[in-house]
């Protein structure tokens, strides 16, 4: 049992470090903030090398590990920031003005975790499917009521652009 | 018919890119985890004098702890096999000084890479390391420095000490290493800036290099970005080094009103 937690622990440590960029882009997407970014996966994979043992191999490591991230990081997007006047510097600006930033963040939370896991994280649908606790058509419905959603609001965009 | 997948990637990518998620601490997360079962109080007080420690040591990757460091913070750790020791490559870093950078089995049977530094192009016999060292616990077969398809530029950023304090003379600069994927035929590796550029040296997909000029250079230099390009010439993959542990800051909390402020003050001239 040891052993296996042993072995266990060593593959959250080589996740962490292959893994480490997508979580925290991931966390950021959903925290809107670096620094909490950081402190989600820091605690996020603290806690998974502590609960280990709870681990039942019944989905992936890393799916595992994903869901501790994204709950972690929707309980940090809920309270409010102490640091009110923190921002990330651009040290290069924008290339072109956010245009989709706004209505990915008006997306309803299961949407927008999806499209961040999909697309920061690069996970499947079955992986996402695990870390959100839902069936993968569903995730697949998600992404589709997202995609649609997105388009919709950008032809909207674009007729009153073009009015 | 609006092709929303790329304007997604686009999107999200503009909002976090690949270059600016900071630096991975698995010492940190190894002490949170230890810390876990304690009163909140007590989790407190050990960490804040962790991130002093920490804060005095190195502002730079924490994967990059020097081994006293670690010591210190009482974290066990897995150590390198210098005996069985690889070398990967070597390369001069400035002030007279060389990196060559290891691969080695770990003691709890995992991998470790470790630096030693020294004035000595040549290897000599590998000793204990004296810069930093990155292991993981078990499985001897994976490296830590490697890139991967989703990740084709994976950068590591170091530094012993500040330079203020001691002999100048014995001050190591900064280096900087990392691996390109190896489907990308990296052939040549640099550091590019505002007005210059450092090459690195680099041996099947594995880069090195450093200079005093990574040392909290002017906010006009920057970014600071590492560029692999193919025997063409062709940009293959780039990442941008962490711009507050260039400038030895604790993260973007210091680094952004430093930088607002030179900003404004240079806005005016």
């Amino acid at each position: 049992m040891i052993r296996g937690r042993d072995r266990l622990l060593g593959e959250l440590e080589a996740l962490y470090v292959e893994s480490f960029e997508s979580y925290t882009r991931v966390a950021r997407a959903i925290t809107g903030d670096q620094e909490r970014a950081f402190e989600v996966v820091q605690e996020g994979f603290a806690r998974a090398m502590a609960v280990r043992a709870r681990f039942r191999g019944e989905s992936p490591l890393s799916a595992w590990v994903w869901r501790i991230i994204v709950n972690e990081a929707r309980n940090q997007s809920r309270r409010p920031r102490t640091d009110a006047a923190y921002e990330r510097a651009e040290v290069e600006p924008p290339a072109r003005p956010a245009e989709l930033a706004p209505l990915i963040s008006a997306l309803p939370e299961r949407q927008r975790h999806a499209i961040f896991l999909r697309y920061y994280a690069d996970l499947d649908y079955r992986t996402i499917a695990a870390v959100l606790d839902v069936e993968v058509g569903t995730v697949s419905a998600t992404l589709a009521a997202a995609h649609r959603r997105l388009r919709t609001a950008l032809r909207e965009q674009e007729v009153i652009a073009g009015d | 018919m609006i092709d929303i997948e790329p304007m997604i990637e686009d999107e999200l990518e503009r909002l976090a890119p690949w270059a600016e998620t900071g630096a991975a601490d698995l010492a940190d997360v190894k002490l949170r985890a230890s810390l876990a079962g304690q009163p909140r109080s007590h989790r407190t007080l050990r960490r804040m004098a962790v991130a002093a420690a920490v804060a005095l040591a190195l502002a730079a990757p924490a994967l990059a702890f020097s081994g006293s460091v670690r010591d210190l913070l009482g974290l066990g750790r897995p150590k390198p096999v210098v005996e069985r020791a690889e070398l990967l490559l070597s390369a001069p870093v400035g002030n007279g000084y060389w990196a060559h950078a290891f691969t080695a089995p770990s003691s709890t049977g995992g991998r470790c890479d470790f630096f030693m530094l020294n004035r000595n192009p040549r290897v000599a016999p590998v000793s204990n390391p004296n810069g930093s060292i990155a292991c993981l616990s078990v499985d001897p077969g994976k490296r830590l420095t490697r890139a991967r398809p989703d990740y084709p530029l994976n950068v590591g950023f170091s530094i012993s000490r500040r330079l203020k304090g001691g002999d100048p003379a014995k001050w190591v600069p900064p280096r900087v290493h990392g691996a390109v994927l190896p489907s990308l035929h990296a052939a040549r590796v640099e550091v590019r800036w505002r007005g210059g550029s450092l090459p690195l040296r680099l041996k099947d997909n594995f880069f090195l290099g450093g200079s005093p000029e990574l040392y909290m250079p002017s906010f006009a230099r920057f970014p600071f970005i590492v560029v692999a390009y193919d025997a063409n010439g062709t940009k293959i993959a780039a990442k941008r080094l962490d711009s507050p542990a260039l400038m030895m800051m604790n993260g973007w909390k210091e680094y952004t009103p430093a930088y607002k402020q030179w900003k404004r003050t240079h806005s005016r001239g």
